[in-house]
């Protein structure tokens, strides 16, 4: 019998665990027009992905893991974040 | 007699506290247990010792069953020696965690005082709650005396901490027959027990400096890896619980005979098999019917999950034909559990003996004397070669 792991169940050390690249699987992407962000962290709080990030004036998502959910966009209230197609 | 036994003490319990002083003497780190009929006094019982300072764990009631076994299972995985008790529509509601608790490889302990799964709606024995878990990768033992169930639960922990083994396991005794039934229990000396029951070094350990996830995203070959070790440890419980259960004569001076008990089947034509508070009163009737000169005898079994296969063909070998109570149905195959799993274990084996099966006891239904005298009556005209019928329901003729 032929074993991949050490254990005898589904534990794993953390160090080994796979992280996916979920940016990988945008279609589309977020852009933010900074003069019109007021900074009230909305998109920072509902992206599902958590990978919105404070970059001091105004906030970005982190596109190594943004899916293109569009979630920040639509909930944005000064229309700050506009999604662009991915080419 | 070991030193032990005398510093033991005897006391009148029925099988619902004999269950608490057993949950007691093996000192979990964390209990959570929700009440449920016909097991409340188990967790009544087990407020008690916590309020005389008798428990050093956690004693938790959380909203639900599934949250006891969810408590369980973060506690166990922490290191921590888990128990909690249930019963029929409770069982039901843990089920999402315990298969979890299985998978993972959680030594948890539970005892379920076996009753029978509304609707209809009933709050009486039977074992249809209990054999829902039997695929759920728990080992399932059962008793037969208020005795026993504090005993089984000590050698639950030894099953399910073995580390070989690492199953949780459920200790099962009949609702209201033995739940209710007030005998005397010899209470053994703490020491004792943890001379029976060391506490063992966990595995994984966890550790702050080494992170670990329990229950990560896997893929289908690890998951099909995990289910071959889970299967092949399981199966490790069979013997096991053998050797414990002489090593538990030894330490305290009485013993069950390990996965099945054998009741005057030496010499035995016919035997019947039954399993929680019908096996006693099998004995009553199996006595009965030595004395009238029929050589009956009795398997009780002890461990139902693993099921006892070996040991089973090892005694029915000689015998000319064999009966099964079973106090449940397993639909589709117009019999009861036991039977057809008896049934499944013999087939390619030495043994080939007329089997029949009675369905009694459903639904708080008594398992009379009269009832296992008849069952052993049919058993031997099938074993002097009469036609019999597979299936019989005596409640209903």
């Amino acid at each position: 019998m032929k074993f991949k792991t050490e254990f005898e169940a589904p534990w794993a050390y953390c160090d080994n665990l796979l992280v996916l690249e979920t940016g990988e699987w945008r279609h589309r992407r977020p852009i933010v027009t900074l003069r019109k962000c007021s900074q009230c962290g909305v998109c920072y709080l509902f992206c599902p992905t958590g990978c919105v990030q404070d970059m001091g004036d105004h906030y970005e998502a982190n596109l190594d893991f943004c899916k293109g959910c569009g979630i920040c966009a639509g909930l944005c209230p000064t229309d700050a974040i506009e999604m662009v197609r991915e080419e | 007699m070991s030193n032990h036994r005398s510093s033991s003490e005897i006391k009148v319990l029925d099988g619902n506290r004999a269950a608490a002083y057993g949950a007691m003497l093996c000192q979990p780190d964390v209990i959570a247990a929700y009440p449920i009929t016909p097991q409340s006094e188990v967790v009544e019982t087990l407020f008690d010792f916590k309020a005389q300072g008798l428990l050093n764990g956690e004693l938790i009631e959380p909203e639900s069953e599934h949250s006891s076994m969810g408590i369980l299972r973060g506690a166990s995985v922490a290191g921590g020696r888990t128990f909690t008790a249930t019963a029929a529509q409770g069982l039901l509601f843990m089920f999402e965690n315990c298969i979890h608790v299985a998978t993972q490889r959680l030594p948890i302990v539970m005892v379920n005082v076996c009753r029978e799964v509304a609707g209809p709606h009933i709050v009486v024995c039977g074992h249809s709650d209990i054999m829902m878990v039997k695929e759920m990768g728990w080992i399932q033992l059962h008793a037969q005396s208020c005795q026993e169930i504090l005993d089984l639960i000590l050698m639950a922990y030894r099953l399910a901490e073995d580390r070989q083994i690492r199953t949780p396991a459920v200790a099962c005794y009949d609702g209201w027959y033995l739940s209710h039934l007030w005998e005397p229990v010899e209470i053994p000396a703490r020491e004792a027990v943890e001379q029976f029951l060391p506490r063992l070094e966990t595995r994984p350990q966890v550790d702050p400096e080494t992170p670990m996830v329990f229950g990560p995203w896997i893929s289908g070959w690890t998951g099909t890896e995990y289910r071959y070790k889970q299967s092949a440890a399981i199966s490790q419980a069979k013997a096991k619980f053998d050797e414990i259960d002489q090593e538990f004569r030894e330490i305290f001076g009485r013993g069950y005979g390990g996965q099945i008990e054998e009741y005057r089947t030496d010499d035995a034509d016919i035997v019947l098999i039954a399993m929680g508070s019908s096996a006693s009163t099998a004995k009553v009737a199996i006595d009965k019917k030595r004395d009238e000169g029929l050589r009956a005898g009795l398997i009780r079994i002890r461990m139902f999950r693993p099921f006892p296969r070996e040991r089973l063909v090892a005694v029915l070998q000689q015998k000319r034909a064999i009966g099964v109570i079973d106090r449940s149905v397993c639909f589709g195959w117009d019999c009861g559990n036991l039977f057809l799993e008896l049934k499944a274990g013999l087939y390619n084996s030495a043994v080939n003996a007329p089997l029949l099966n009675f369905i009694c006891g459903l639904c708080g239904i008594d398992v009379t004397t009269e009832i296992i005298e008849r069952a052993v009556d049919d058993v031997s005209r099938a074993a002097q070669g009469d036609a019999y019928t597979e299936v019989i329901w005596p409640d209903l003729e």
